[in-house]
């Protein structure tokens, strides 16, 4: 069944086209009985013709105010096709008597109307509207051919044959006119079928989107809880471990009284034990916020060199106490970073913390910036002239809880967790990390992260 | 200085205790709260020239009420009382207190009307140095 809107649309596109039709008849009988030199009765076809114009402006007037009343009147829209196609079939049974009768190929023109009636209306009323065509045209031949109609003779010579003929003429067009009904309702019911399909198909994807939709917001309320649980658990552990650390200090400064050499000995490793322990808490937290931290805040825009003048500074004082010189040397017009400045610069702290902590006094940190002008990527590198790292240990060195032997052996302090939280910041920031090195000589860690999108017209940072 | 008055708010009676200890060896007169309310009275009877304060997270936060009553809801001699905040919690939480204007992070309105802050576990001879720096500068 044709939907409202659908029935309302087709019948505008019928009555358009019936504007053509009965401009088609009156031309056609001026041609036929013209230049061709038709016997037709050229006064009451041009009747016709201006009689198919007439009762297509009603249908065009009852149409438009059916639209009008945009209430779904699907019974009127309904009966609106069914007497259209009606009057078509009376219409066109008049032009096939007049021009001809049985010897007339118009009489094929039927079938058309079959179509749309399959189309338009309902199985059984397109089928009722087959029989009318076909008592129609029956009741043209064989009026004819009873002579209860006049004849008008187009061909000299074919005249009617005998009423066998003339049944069979009938049966055919009539064989013509059901299955053409048949055909058309059976395709169109095929279309409508497919397209609900296709509705529902797209329903179905509406659905899951929100599914899904509902899905990544559960799936951030956990990682968020999951972040708040870390905080907590964080702070139930720090905060009696400060205090432990905080004794301790207090006994080995002598602030509780008097201690033996042994006594703060002991407290001073005890000490130095809990202050490792305090950064491995802060590490694990920071790990998790870091794995975190696409979900967390938005991120912005971001000047390289004053990214790497802030990291420069904070740990200036630390590569002047290890006797390491601490090298920045930034490219001048680098556009900007996006990202969390944040994260960037513990990112970027624990490379250069790292770099000063595992070179010997005497040496010399690097930390610089370039662009990468093939992908347009900033490249962060930390060069030092430490201890370096041997090709086996590599692979590892950004494994949770890996440090290498030569780093336990320069008995300084590290959770293990520096380079697991840089590789979690760079990756978070949709950056990469890599690592070179040679044993005993050095190792260089290059940083690459994307520049923030053009758009919006940023000027390059001006290294300052 | 060496007989300023200061008082401890911290809800931790180990720190309290520490902290007593580190500051009476250094001469100062101390008391002590171990929560907000309890400091907010005490701060009227012993009437201190600095308060050092645990923002006591993540239980609560307490330590911001106890900032805000006292800058709003005192007596101007003990609303413009210095006080150094202590805690960890820099690491557990993104809060940043100061105006630090030349960092890069920073946005106005996160900021605490305090005079200092010391990262948990305090370094005792840091600590006794913020706090002189603190008066000396506040008993201008």
């Amino acid at each position: 069944m044709p939907s409202e809107q659908e029935l309302a649309s087709n019948n505008r596109w019928l009555i358009r086209l019936r504007w053509l039709a009965a401009g088609g008849i009156v031309l056609s009988a001026a041609v036929a009985a013209g230049p061709l030199g038709y016997p037709v009765p050229l006064a009451k076809l041009v009747l016709l013709g201006a009689a198919v114009g007439g009762y297509n402006a009603v249908l065009s007037i009852v149409n438009r105010r059916l639209l009008d009343h945009a209430e779904d009147d699907h019974t009127a829209a309904q009966r609106l096709a069914n007497t259209q196609i009606a009057l078509d079939l009376i219409a066109l049974a008049a032009l096939i008597h007049f021009s001809g009768g049985i010897a007339n190929p118009f009489a094929i023109y039927l079938v058309f109307h079959m179509i749309i009636a399959g189309i338009l209306l309902p199985p059984t009323h397109a089928y009722a509207q087959a029989g009318l065509a076909t008592v129609l045209y029956a009741a043209v031949v064989f009026g004819e051919y009873a002579q209860v109609l006049p004849h008008v003779v187009i061909f000299t010579g074919c005249g009617f044959l005998n009423a066998l003929d003339t049944a069979a003429h009938v049966a055919v067009m009539a064989s013509a006119f059901f299955i053409a009904v048949f055909l058309t309702i059976t395709v169109s019911q095929k279309l409508r079928q497919r397209e609900q399909d296709l509705a529902q198909a797209l329903e179905r994807v509406a659905r899951y989107a929100t599914s899904s939709d509902l899905a990544r917001r559960d799936l951030q309320r956990t990682q968020e809880m999951r972040l708040q649980y870390m905080r907590k658990v964080s702070h139930e552990l720090r905060a009696p471990l400060s205090s432990i650390n905080m004794a301790l200090r207090t006994i080995r400064d002598g602030l509780a009284g008097e201690v033996p050499e042994k006594v703060r000995e002991l407290t001073a490793r005890a000490e130095a034990r809990s202050e490792s322990l305090l950064d491995t808490v802060g590490d694990l937290l920071t790990l998790s916020r870091a794995r975190q931290a696409p979900l967390q805040e938005p991120f912005t825009e971001l000047a390289v060199s004053h990214l790497l003048e802030q990291v420069t500074e904070a740990l200036g004082d630390s590569a002047e106490l290890h006797g390491v010189e601490l090298h920045m040397e930034v490219a001048p017009g680098l556009p900007p970073l996006s990202g969390q400045p944040e994260g960037l610069r513990t990112a970027l702290e624990n490379l250069v913390g790292n770099a000063i902590k595992y070179t010997p006094a005497g040496g010399r940190v690097t930390l610089s910036a370039s662009l990468d002008e093939g992908d347009r990527r900033v490249l962060i590198r930390i060069a030092d002239t430490g201890i370096g790292v041997s090709p086996t240990d590599l692979p590892r060195l950004f494994d949770e809880f890996f440090r290498t032997e030569e780093a336990r052996a320069l008995q300084v302090h590290g959770s293990g967790l520096g380079l697991a939280i840089v590789k979690a910041i760079v990756t978070a920031h949709q950056g990469e990390i890599a690592v070179d090195s040679v044993l005993g000589e050095g190792t260089v860690f290059t940083v690459q992260l994307p520049t923030a999108p053009a758009e919006g017209g940023t000027a390059p940072d001006l290294a300052t | 200085m060496a007989q300023a008055k200061i008082m401890v708010v911290d809800d931790d009676p180990d720190v309290v205790e520490i902290l007593r200890l580190v500051l009476e060896t250094a001469g100062y007169q101390v008391a002590s709260a171990n929560s907000a309310p309890q400091g907010l009275d005490k701060v009227k009877e012993f009437c201190p020239d600095l308060v050092l304060l645990d923002v006591m997270m993540p239980d609560g936060t307490e330590g911001f009420q106890f900032v805000w009553k006292l800058r709003n809801e005192f007596p101007p001699e003990l609303a413009d009382t210095p006080i150094i905040v202590l805690s960890a919690i820099h690491e557990t939480t993104k809060l940043r207190f100061y105006p630090d204007q030349s960092d890069g992070t920073y946005r106005s309105g996160e900021f605490l009307p305090v005079q200092g802050f010391i990262d948990k576990p305090a370094e005792p001879e840091m600590l006794l140095k913020r706090i002189e720096q603190v008066l000396q500068m506040w008993s201008k």
